[in-house]
Parts: structure tokens; sequence; C-alpha cells
């Protein structure tokens, strides 16, 4: 479908382009006043905030690129708005709600939507939503460690409205206020999100009334039909098929048990299901999101990998994508399931496998090949703090110092490294001068962590490790945790390619710090401490510390895309240089031998070294499946797809198989899971990185795929001990499939 | 006596020569990358050929010679500048790699932004990890010493980093802005050790809070600091060797001026400072007309600059980015896109007709311009509107080929089915509207609205668009000047001497008997580097203007608005003044009722301008009479107006028009380097300046 062949009555191009383009502005601005209004750290340098225009119907119409996993749902929220108030929506009234069952993703996300009227009918809607630093609850921050329901949680406010009929009401600030820990913030926020949301209201009526209410109504559904036709074609473009992911989030706020995710992602001509079914059941604890997390999830995956060239506009597409997840599972948690943690648990784990897949299919389009990456940094290593800071006064807040972890590596090139988050591209880290002056620490060092990023032709970015120490705390402070991949690397890889670290975090017991200072020493790692023990603190939990301890974290890397033995040894002496992998990790993963002294790569003694790992490979394993007699060797064909870095799909008269790129070994039937003709082999996830000696090695493993013929690994999985094996890549050629056919 | 100005560009370098009678000279030579300080002389050379004279008794009789250029810029984005280390807290060695995370983001369009699978951070890096050393020390939040310096760490590493060949070296640690002792130590050390290396330390270039931005700036200072140095000696020496006998002067970021001896220090006051002349231009125009509030819009082959005059000011950004790093100093702020007149035009995936922001540059250029250009662009499609008279552009100095301009837009005019005259007006209204978004988001964004503005335009094809991205604003007026295309040259003639100097000292509840006694010590202490540095110039303090800014927020914000207070011993009585101030700027920006005042502000930044004015130009001025146009009238051409289609055009000499001209729309006047385009309902007049303005209301 092309923009020339549509409906009589379209708007010309011209204009099309012009409002288009001004409505995406206009959301911008609004996203931007807001941050700059806001008083959280977590709002001005993490952008967990965003912005939307969502149009009368409720469907979303232009996303912030702020953080995708809430304006992904503004439409819900608006939607339930609608919903709960039918008629009694009038000018001048702004709605607000907290609540995961009606559009935020937990109960930190604070959202106001605004109807914009023009006359006695509703022309858009605006809305804004922004994580608050704290909404009341037992656990400060809401990052509800202990909750077994939604009632041990932060207090849920159903849509409401705060501003009636351009009347500001303080009643309901005050209820809002009066649970928080941060009330002065919240206040602050909530002028911001009036304030830009007002500022909108301003900008759209201008525009309304240069262009016509009519034009206005009908721009909207353009743009959506635009953005529509743009993904089809892309999905079109490419290979059919069900590429599949599993992950875990481990510790429920409980206990640690793991609570896997699966996704079976099926793409077909123009269109795409994500089917979550086999999902673990909802958690007694906090981890849980509900559908509102689901879509977030998603989009946040979605809008980055798919839109990356168009407006960010939901509306499309849902059109074009079906979202399955049984009703009761924790990623489409029922109430009263527990979710404060639901954006950083269920909803960001669903970004990861929705990346995963993505990633996968792309990874079978010589086109679409480029805009791979795994996955991300699974998700955020850092802390609620709570108790005074260094002026006696109470302090909660979203500890952010140096926690960054590592982009997913891409089919060209590594991740990048301390890139941060996929869902949250804008996200900042904050200076340590800044957290400093705010908390009463000291932050030691803040590095790159060599050994994060996982392995591959193309590694992961590296993840941070830093180490704080109280400094003039009036009282021990309160650390919540509130992660996952603790105990299992979940920062999985692509074909072939390893899975980022384990995210730690250690508690150096009465450490030496304060000798080390006064000795004129500054440690930089944990082996230039000593202390009385070591704990580790569980992916979720409430730990106190104090003067003395030193509170060490890592975070993870991204996943790896491609067999490691296949790196450039040139970038492997880089990565030694820059800090980023250890020469532990260079010799044993990467099969690369570097001069200690001079890091000059010794060209011969890689080829044997990876010689030496070549062969390892095949002595350690075996055939996932005894191997049918009669399959082909390569011999002419028309290459139809790549399936990842060192497999193709060869399309010979009527059959199609799937061969190794390398040395043209038939792994069979291009329609079945190549690594099922491969050779597997069960490795320890310390395997991967050195670092991973921090997470459950004797319950978590991983298996290794190689090819018969030559032993290039085509894939890793990571996973429970007793889970049965992934089947994770199926194509269909059930059609005349020819790559980049429109392009 | 003369005053000169010199702007160096990609393509050309601008001179400007004002007489003391105000008459004005101009010259372009090509811009000579290899060694810039040619293409200024030979420019020169040109403009004192034009004035009779030779380019030593053009330069033996100036007393003020101002350049501003992109060298260091250039330096930063191509990577020549010389090989450099960092030394810093031990712990904190990967700052700059880090990057804050927003790296990988930082300055880049939202387009560039959202496509992550292309992200990265620079590399090569602006520094390279193995180049930076971190040495045992550290300091507190209030500045105090938890472990004191280790010399001998120091001592290590810069000789490791001179064996490795460093030839700058930059000095950032922790809190080093609250407390400059362990750097001077530092400094002094390296000194004595290697007295050739280029040093700088951060406490002395930039005393701000947060450690990223403040290693940053101070890397870059070190990395141009010798390149930039050296050209500027040269360019001093070559002008002296040639007659010139007064300091250079160098544009800053800022807008003002200084000695190329205090930049040669300070080498990242001159980033950008070529394109700030233009802003400085139009705020001196802004003076004369007695406007408040004034956009300034620069379009050129490849970019859109926006900049903004509000109540006579320049605005300032205080993070500006290069190269996706984010230092910090005071920079005039200018915001561009990639909307051009080499602007290209592309239909996206779904069909629709997109404009920029990738640019055909100068070669090839338009596809009209006939040098292998075969992408439709701007030129072309403003070329068929018969806008641009294809035998007198650039003077005649180029003809465009409307052949080839047809053939480009014909491919994109198939594919949409619309004709070709439909397309070529599709691209140049889509230009106008991503010309006038850029501007709404300059005005309207940060809280003024464009209706209280006048509009300049300058650059070769600013004067063919504005009306229109001026009429879709809704600016009051559309100014454009008499010489567009060397006005960036012109403007920095307009500058005065300024030094600024700024320390943070965060002060969360301000209004303490001690902290007046504080802030009252830091002023002082930063308003007598001021003076010191015009004393060395031998400006003596009657002659200074002072003003003090404070950079204010509430508290838990992390964006400050900056409130001016007033030059003298602040006390008790005044936290009630501070206060208002900080209200009246909030609600301006923000809107009425947005603030909460419960809060309390906090100040966190302290910053003391020293302005003296050197030199003044006269500006040509002729008396307004009712003077009749014709006999600057040339012959018709058809030219495109919407809802009209083809009408025949009246086209003007641009270099014959009086002060006094009404020229009644729809009209073109060409001049030597650009062509105005009048669209019918609208009237020019000709002002006694010799400019052009444009009254927009009710048009």
């Amino acid at each position: 479908m092309q923009r020339q062949n549509r409906a009589v009555g379209a708007l010309d191009p011209v204009t099309f382009e012009v409002l288009r383009h001004r409505l995406w502005a206009i959301n911008d601005e609004q996203a931007m006043i807001a941050a700059r209004m806001s008083g959280s750290p977590i709002v001005y340098e993490v952008f967990d905030f965003n912005s939307a225009l969502c149009m009368p119907s409720g469907d979303g119409l232009f996303v912030g690129i702020y953080n995708a996993r809430h304006a992904a749902a503004m439409d819900l929220v608006v939607k339930a708005v609608i919903e709960r108030y039918v008629d009694d929506i009038r000018p001048g009234d702004m709605f607000m709600t907290n609540d995961p069952w009606a559009g935020a993703v937990h109960q930190n996300d604070y959202a106001i939507v605004a109807p914009i009227f023009w006359g006695q009918e509703i022309i858009l809607w605006t809305g804004m939503t922004m994580h608050e630093e704290d909404v009341g609850g037992p656990v400060p921050g809401n990052m509800t460690v202990g909750a077994r329901d939604v009632y041990g949680e932060a207090p849920i406010i159903p849509p409401v409205k705060i501003v009636k009929e351009d009347q500001f009401q303080e009643g309901i600030e005050d209820i809002c206020l009066r649970n928080s820990r941060t009330p002065d913030l919240m206040a602050l926020n909530f002028r911001a999100r009036i304030g830009c949301q007002t500022k909108t209201a301003q900008r759209v009526r201008e525009l309304v009334e240069k262009y016509s209410k009519e034009t206005f109504l009908r721009i909207q559904e353009e743009i959506v039909d635009h953005v529509e036709a743009v993904v089809r074609r892309r999905f079109l473009d490419l290979p059919d098929g069900t590429w599949r992911e599993m992950g875990y989030i481990d510790h429920d706020g409980n206990d640690n048990i793991f609570y896997p995710i699966r996704l079976a992602m099926t793409k077909r001509g123009d269109h795409m299901t994500f089917d979550f079914t086999g999902t673990s059941k909802q958690a007694p604890g906090s981890i849980n999101c509900t559908r509102v997390g689901l879509l977030g999830g998603v989009m946040s995956a979605v809008l980055p990998m798919i839109c990356y060239d168009v407006p960010w506009t939901t509306a499309a597409l849902y059109r074009v994508i079906d979202i399955i997840s049984e009703d009761g599972t924790i990623n489409n948690a029922n109430h009263p399931a527990p979710c404060g943690m639901g954006t950083i648990g269920a909803c960001w784990e669903t970004t990861n496998l929705v990346t995963q897949v993505i990633g996968k299919m792309y990874s079978c389009s010589d086109y679409y090949k480029k805009e791979v990456h795994a996955c991300w940094s699974p998700s955020s290593n850092s802390l609620v703090i709570s108790g005074r800071n260094q002026e006696n006064r109470p302090m909660t807040a979203l500890w952010l110092g140096g926690g960054a972890g590592g982009g997913g590596a891409r089919s060209y090139k590594d991740g990048i490294d301390t890139g941060g988050g996929i869902s949250s591209t804008l996200a900042a880290r904050p200076n340590v001068e800044t957290g400093e002056r705010l908390y009463p620490f000291i932050e030691v060092y803040r590095k790159q962590r060599a050994d994060t990023g996982g392995a591959g032709k193309f590694r992961g970015g590296v993840g941070a490790e830093w180490l704080i120490v109280p400094r003039g705390n009036p009282v021990p402070i309160t650390g919540i945790r509130y992660t996952h991949g603790v105990s299992q690397p979940e920062a999985r890889g692509i074909y072939g390619g390893f899975p980022g670290t384990v995210q730690a975090q250690l508690i150096l017991r009465k450490s030496n710090i304060h000798e080390l200072f006064a000795q004129g020493r500054v440690p930089t790692g944990i082996d230039d401490l000593t202390y009385e023990r070591i704990e580790t603190v569980p992916a979720k939990g409430m730990v106190q510390f104090d003067e003395g301890d030193a509170w060490l974290f890592f975070a993870s890397g991204g996943g790896g895309y491609g067999d490691p033995l296949k790196r450039d040894p040139q970038l492997a002496a880089r990565d030694l240089r820059r800090g980023l992998c250890s020469f532990e990790v260079v010799h044993d993963i990467y099969g690369v031998i570097v001069d200690p002294q001079t890091l000059v790569v010794d060209e011969q003694a890689t080829q044997a070294r990876r010689e030496e790992i070549r062969q390892l490979r095949f002595s350690d394993s075996q055939l996932v499946k005894e191997r049918p007699a009669e399959l082909p060797l390569r011999h002419g064909g028309e290459r139809i797809c790549p399936i990842g870095e060192h497999i193709e799909v060869v399309r010979n008269g009527d059959k199609s198989y799937a061969y190794c790129q390398e040395c043209g070994y038939n792994y069979g039937p291009a329609t079945q899971d190549p690594k099922l003709g491969a050779l597997m082999r069960v490795a320890s996830i310390a395997e991967a990185s050195p670092l991973n000696r921090y997470g459950l090695v004797d319950q978590v493993i991983m298996q290794e795929f190689f090819c018969p013929g030559c032993g290039t690994m085509i894939n890793v999985n990571v996973q429970l001990c007793d889970e049965p094996l992934l089947v994770e890549t199926e194509l269909v050629l059930n059609r005349s499939f020819k790559e980049g056919q429109s392009k | 006596m003369y005053c000169i100005a010199v702007d160096i560009g990609g393509t050309f370098t601008d001179c400007v020569v004002v007489d003391e009678q105000g008459e004005t000279t101009t010259s372009k030579s090509l811009t000579t990358s290899h060694d810039p300080s040619q293409g200024v002389i030979e420019a020169v050379r040109v403009a004192a050929a034009q004035l009779g004279c030779s380019l030593e008794a053009l330069l033996g009789n100036t007393s003020h010679f101002v350049h501003g250029c992109t060298i260091a810029t250039n330096a930063m984005i191509e990577r020549t500048g010389v090989k450099t280390g960092l030394i810093t807290t031990k712990g904190f060695e990967d700052t700059i790699p880090i990057g804050r995370v927003l790296l990988k983001n930082a300055g880049l369009s939202e387009r560039e932004i959202i496509h992550i699978s292309e992200r990265d951070k620079p590399d090569p890096p602006l520094i390279e990890r193995d180049y930076i050393y971190g040495v045992s020390e550290r300091l507190d939040y209030r500045g105090e010493v938890v472990v004191p310096l280790n010399v001998g760490e120091i001592e290590a590493a810069i000789d490791a980093l001179v064996l490795k060949g460093i030839e700058a070296i930059a000095i950032c640690f922790l809190w080093g802005f609250l407390n400059s002792a362990h750097e001077r130590r530092a400094r002094d050390l390296i000194r004595k050790r290697y007295p050739q290396l280029f040093i700088t330390a951060a406490s002395e270039l930039v005393p701000v809070l947060g450690e990223y931005e403040r290693s940053v700036t101070t890397v870059l200072n070190a990395y141009l600091g010798p390149k930039i140095s050296g050209y500027l000696d040269n360019l001093q020496n070559r002008l002296a060797e040639n007659g010139y006998r007064f300091p250079l002067l160098i544009i800053q970021t800022t807008g003002g001026l200084t000695t190329a001896q205090d930049a040669r220090n300070r080498v990242v006051m001159t980033l950008d400072s070529g394109p700030v002349g233009g802003t400085l231009g139009a705020k001196f125009f802004g003076e004369l007309y007695n406007e408040d509030n004034v956009i300034c819009t620069d379009v050129g082959g490849t970019s859109f600059d926006v900049s903004l005059i509000h109540h006579k000011e320049l605005q300032i950004e205080t993070t500006p980015v290069i190269g996706q790093y984010t230092f910090r100093v005071p920079k005039v702020l200018m915001r561009s896109i990639g909307a051009g007149g080499g602007s290209v035009a592309w239909l996206d995936e779904a069909g629709a007709l997109r404009v920029g922001p990738r640019s055909a540059h100068a070669v090839p250029g338009p596809a009209c311009y006939g040098h292998g250009g075969d992408e439709p662009t701007v030129t072309d499609a403003d070329l068929l509107l018969g806008y641009l008279n294809p035998d007198n552009f650039l003077g005649g100095r180029m003809r465009l080929d409307r052949k080839r301009a047809e053939e480009v837009l014909r491919s994109l005019a198939e594919k949409l089915r619309i004709d070709l005259i439909e397309v070529a007006h599709a691209i140049f209204k889509i230009q106008n509207a991503q010309m006038a978004d850029l501007i709404r988001m300059c005005t309207i964004e940060r809280g003024y609205d464009p209706r209280d503005f006048v509009l300049v335009a300058y650059g070769g094809a600013g004067p063919t668009h504005a009306i229109y991205y001026g009429m879709d604003v809704g600016v009051k007026m559309v100014r454009i000047f008499a010489d567009s295309t060397v006005f960036s040259a012109y403007g920095m003639l307009t500058s005065e001497i300024m030094h600024t100097f700024e320390a943070s000292s965060p002060m969360r509840s301000p209004f303490t008997p001690a902290n007046f006694a504080h802030m009252n010590s830091i002023l002082a202490e930063l308003q007598d580097r001021v003076y010191r540095q015009f004393a060395d110039e031998g400006i003596v303090t009657g002659d200074v203007q002072i003003r003090r800014t404070f950079a204010v927020r509430f508290r838990l914000q992390r964006t400050e608005l900056d409130i001016e207070v007033p030059d003298r011993q602040l006390n008790q009585q005044d936290g009630e003044l501070l206060r208002q101030l900080f209200d009246e700027k909030y609600s301006l920006v923000y809107g009425p009722g947005t603030g909460y005042r419960k809060l309390g502000i906090e100040i966190m930044t302290f910053k003391v301008d020293g302005l003296h004015r050197a030199f003044s130009i006269k500006v040509r001025r002729g008396s307004l009479n009712k003077g009749d146009p014709s006999e600057a009238r040339g012959s018709q051409r058809a030219a495109f107006f919407e809802g009209k289609g083809f009408v025949a055009t009246v086209v003007y000499d641009g270099h014959r028009l009086q002060p006094g001209y009404v020229l009644p729309g729809p009209c073109i006047i060409e001049r030597m380097g650009d062509t105005v385009l009048i669209p019918p309902d609208f009237t020019a007049n000709v002002d006694e300046f010799y400019n052009i303005y444009v009254v927009m209301n009710g048009g």
C-alpha cells in the first residue's frame, strides 16, 4: 500500500508531512518541559517518564522517545478514563491514575491525561507519565520486598479528576502527598505533568485554528495508516517463521524461585504474533506485571527495533501485531497480584525476550541483519536507598549511581559499552559529584567492568562496576534491591554469541576502606580490600549497611552475536587495551594469544589456540539427534536467507536445506531448527565469563551447539538443568519468498 | 582607521572592512584548510585591492582586526588535535568512556536517536583509555581531603604519558572545583618536569560541578590547545608582518571578544566562533531598530541555524555538545537541522515525500549546478518555481541548468503521480515547514511567543525562503540584510570584549548569613579575575561593565535558570529579591502557577561577565525618500505562487535599491549572492540602512 493509493479525500502530501512533523514536535516539547520542571533524578537523568498523544478514541498516536514502556501503555489510561467517565469528561478536565489495571505499569507511575476539546468535541488526548520516587506503602520506593499481594504494596488511585474544569483538585493531591515519603518531589512533578499538557493544549488549538478540525482529525488517521503501511511492508520483506526465546525472573521478593517467561513469535506475511503461552503463573511477589506491562514490555522492543525510522505510533502497531499471554501469568497478572517491581521485573523481561526474537528474525535476512541487536543488560542493578542524608533529613531515593549495563551485540559491531537499556534509550547516569552531594556515600570507583559483555564474533557491550561506602550517614542506610538476572545470565546472545554475565551486589562487611584512605590508597577492585565477610545480596532483598561496609555492584553487559572464535583478533587486543576483556577471556573464549607487554596479537599462536578449542568442541559434544543418512551435500542452488552468522538456507529444486556457511555441512531441512542437526555440549555458565561464578552454577547451565562439520558455534542457550531443549528457529518457506523484493 | 572582520567557513573565507564612515567593503577567498591564515590574508588582500591600496597599507591603517572561525570545531570533528593525556582521580579513569551513558546519544537528532542499531559512542574516542591515568587522591563533596595526593604516582603517570608521545595534558580530579590544591600541585609538578607540555587544569578552566562534562572540557582544551594556539600565533604574526599593529581579537563562544593571547589558553572558548557572528550582527541591528526580540536564521547550503535574541540579550547554553561529547562552557545557543539549499528530496518506504536532512553539499551540489549531482534538491525546486535566475546565480558566476533540475524532479513526480511543478512546490513547502518547526522549538519550547519577535534572515538561501517560514511561525516582521552572505563576518565587528569566569558552589539553603558572606566572596574573586584579565590587556576597571548571574533552581531540580543579580554586596535582605527574580523567570519559562515555592531554591553556579566596548562601527545610512524603484527594475519572469499558479513577477537589481523604496509583491530581488523572494500580498521596504523589511501582520 503506497501513499499515492490512499482513499479519496486524503490530505495532500505537504499538509500531511507538515502536520505530522508538527504533532511529533509538540509531543517532544511536552516531554522536555516536564523533564526540566521535574525534581526526580529518575525523570531528569534516567528519563523514566514519557509523553504521548492519543486519538479521540484513545488509540496511541505518538509516543515520545523516552521510556517506551510507559507511553506504549498511555492509550490504556485514556481508554480506562473514557470507560469510567463516559459523558463526564469536560473541557478543562485532567485525569490521574497509578492503577496497574488502568494503564500504569506499577504504582510509581503516576499518569495524568487530558482531553483537548474543540467546541464540545474531543479532538486529541495528551498524556504524561513519570516514575515517582516514593508513593507510599510498606517498603520505600515501592520495590516491595515481602509483599504477597497488591494490598501489601503502595496505595492505588484509580482514574480520578486531578483538574476539574480548570480547577486543580488540591484534596486529591493531598491524598497522594500524604502517603508518600517524598511529598515535595511529588508535588513538583504533579505541576510538571499538568504544566506541560497545558502548553500542549495551546499549541494544538493554534494548529486546529489554522488547519480546521476536519483536517486535524483526518491527519491522525492518515499518520496511523502511513506507519501501518511501512511496517507491513517491512514484514513482507522478511522471511516467515517462528522464533522462540525463554527467560527467567529469579526471586519473587520472598523466595529465590525461577519464573520462566516463554515467547514464540510468529511472522507470517505482513503480520506478527507474540505468544507468551506457557509463561509461569503469576507470582506471590511483586515481580508481576499486568497487561499494561505486557504491552509496554513488547512495545519497548518493537518500537526501537521495528519503528527505527518511523514515528512511534502504537495504534498502527496494534493493527499488525497480536500479543497473547494467558490470564493470570506473571506478565498478564490479575488483581490482586502484587506488581510493585513490575517495570523492572516481568515487563522488562518481556522486552528482553522480544528483543531476542526480533533479533533472531532479522538475523535471517541479509537486508535486515544490520538492525539486529542481542539482549541488552536485562534489568537495572541498582538500589532504593532509605534512611537519613548527611544533613540528617529523611531520604528515600532510587539511587542511580554508576549503574549502567551494556548494549546487545549487533551483526556488524559490538554492543555499546555501558550503553544503558533498550527501553529507555535516553537514560543517562548522574555524575558521581551529583550523587555524593545528595546522599551520604562516597563512590570509591566507577569503571567499565571487563568480561561482563557476552562474548561473540561481536561481543555485548560491557556493564559497569562500582563500589560505594557510607560516609556521614547519621543512621544506617537501608538498601532495597529489585533486579533479576542474578542467579543466571539473563542477557542472552544470538546465534552463537554468549550471554552477558549475571549481575552482582556484594557487601564487604567491616571492610578496611577507611584504613586504606588513611594510608593514602584508593582501591579499584574487590582484591584491593580486606573485610570481615562477604554477603551476597539476593536479587530482591532489603539490607542495611553502615560505616565501614562497602557495597560492590556490577551490571550485566549485553548478549553476544556469532561464534567468539570468529572475532577479529585485533578487536580482542583493543578490548584488552581498553580494559573491556581480561587476558583470561581473550585466551579461553576468543582463543586469541596476545603479548602481555605490548598487547600485540600473535597470529600463529592464535590460529593454533583456536584449533585447539575447536577440537575440544568435537570431543566434548554429541549430536542432538541421530543424523538421517540421505542429506545431500551443498551443490549449487539458490541462497534464500541466512540463519544468523554461520548458516544459510539454500534451495535446490523443491528442496531447501540449512547449510553451514563455513564448511557446507547440511544441518537438515530448512524448516527445522538447525540446532537439531548440531552437536551439543552442556557447559557451566562460568565458562562464559569468570564473573558468572556469582550465579547459581549448579542449577543453571549453558547448552552450546556446534557445527558437526567444522565446530563453529551456532547457538548458546541458558536454562535450568531440567528444562527441555528450546526449539528456537522454524522458518516457513511456503511461498516464493525472495528477500528484499520490495527494495 | 579601518575595522576588519574575517570569518572562515567551510568553502569561503569572508572578509568585511568597515571605514570610519561605515562604508563597507566585502571580499571572499577560498578557505585554505592546510593553513587557514593564508586564506585570511588573501581575503584581506582582495579587499585592499577593492579599496585601491596594498595589503600592508590596509592593515597598517586598521585599528581592530576581529576573527572567528570553526577551526577548533573541525579539528575536533576530524580528530586532528594533538596526542593528549588525562590525569584524574584513581578509580575514575572510565569517566569519559562511560560518558554518563548519554554519550551514545548526546547532540543527536531524534531521528538518529531512535535508530538504536546504529547508535554508538564515538570511535575513535576523544581520548583513548590508555592515555588516561588515575592517581591516588580524593576529596569529598565539601572539598575536604579524604585521600591526600600521591605525588609519586603523578610523576610515574606523566613519565609514562610522555613516553607515549603526548604533547598536551589535562588534569581533572573529583571535586577539584571546590578545592583546587591537588590539581595545582599536579600542574606545578608537571610543568617543572616537562615545561614543553600544554597543560590544562580543570579548576582553572571550568570550576563547575559535574566530573564528566568538566573532564571533557579539560581534555578538549588540551587536545585542541597546541594546534589552535599555534594557528592564532601564526595568524597574529602574519598580520603583524603585514603591518597590523594591535592585538588580534577573537570571537568566543559567548559572542564576546578576547585577545588571541587569552584565547590560546582557553581554546574551547573558540569552538564554533564563526556562526556566532551572525547572531551578534542581528543583535546589533536589533538595537538600531529598537527591537527587543529577534529570531536569527542562517540558511546555508547544508544547514539551517537558528539563534535568538530575547530582551536584547543573547541566549546562552551551558552544556553544548561537540561530536557527542557534552562540555561545559557558556555558548550562544544555536540549533541546527539539515535543511539548506542542498537538502535532498526523497520518498520514504511508504512513498511519502521527505526533504533532508541529507544534503548534496557544495560538491556535487544540486543537480542544476551541473557538477554531477543527480538527486533533486531544494535549489532545484526553487529554480523550477522561477525563484532563482539561471543566468544570474552568484552574480552570474554560475549558470543553473534547468533541464537537469527537471530531470531529477521528474522521477519524484512520476512516483507521486503529480506534475513537476506540484512536486517542486511540495519540496519548497516542506522545507519551509521544517524550518518553521525548528524556529518553534527554539521559541515556543523555551517559553517565547514567536509573535513577539522579528525574524532576520541571512546566508545564501535564507532570503528566498524567509517570508514563508516567517509567515508560518507568525512573526511580526521579517528583515533581510543587505550584505547577507558575509553577514556573520560583519556581525563580529559589532561585538565587545568580554571575559567570563564562573564557579560552582552549590548552596542548598542559600539564605544564611554565612552563605551571603560566601556569595560575596565568590563574586569578589570572580570579579577580580575579570578585572585582572582586562588589566593585562590594558583596560582599566572603570571602563569595564560587570554582569553577575546566578544559576538557580528549585531544590531537587536539575535544570537551573539564570537570574541576573545586582552589582553590589548582597545581604540578608536580598533573599526575598533573589526568590522573586527566580519566580518571575520560572513563570516566564514554564507558565504561571507552575512553581512550587514551598520547596525553596538552591544556587548552583555563580558567573561574572566583564564587558568593555573597544570600538564601534558606524553603519552606512542613507536618507529615506520616496524614490522611484523603477530604476532598479529589471525584466519580468514567471514565478509560481500557491493558489495563483505562475505569475509574471518583477525582478529588481538588489544593488540598486535605495532607502525608502517600496516594492510590492510579488517580486524578486536579485543580489550578488542571494535572491529575495517577496510573495503576493506582501511588500518589501528598503530602510535607511539599505536592509529590506516586510511587515507580516495581515500579510
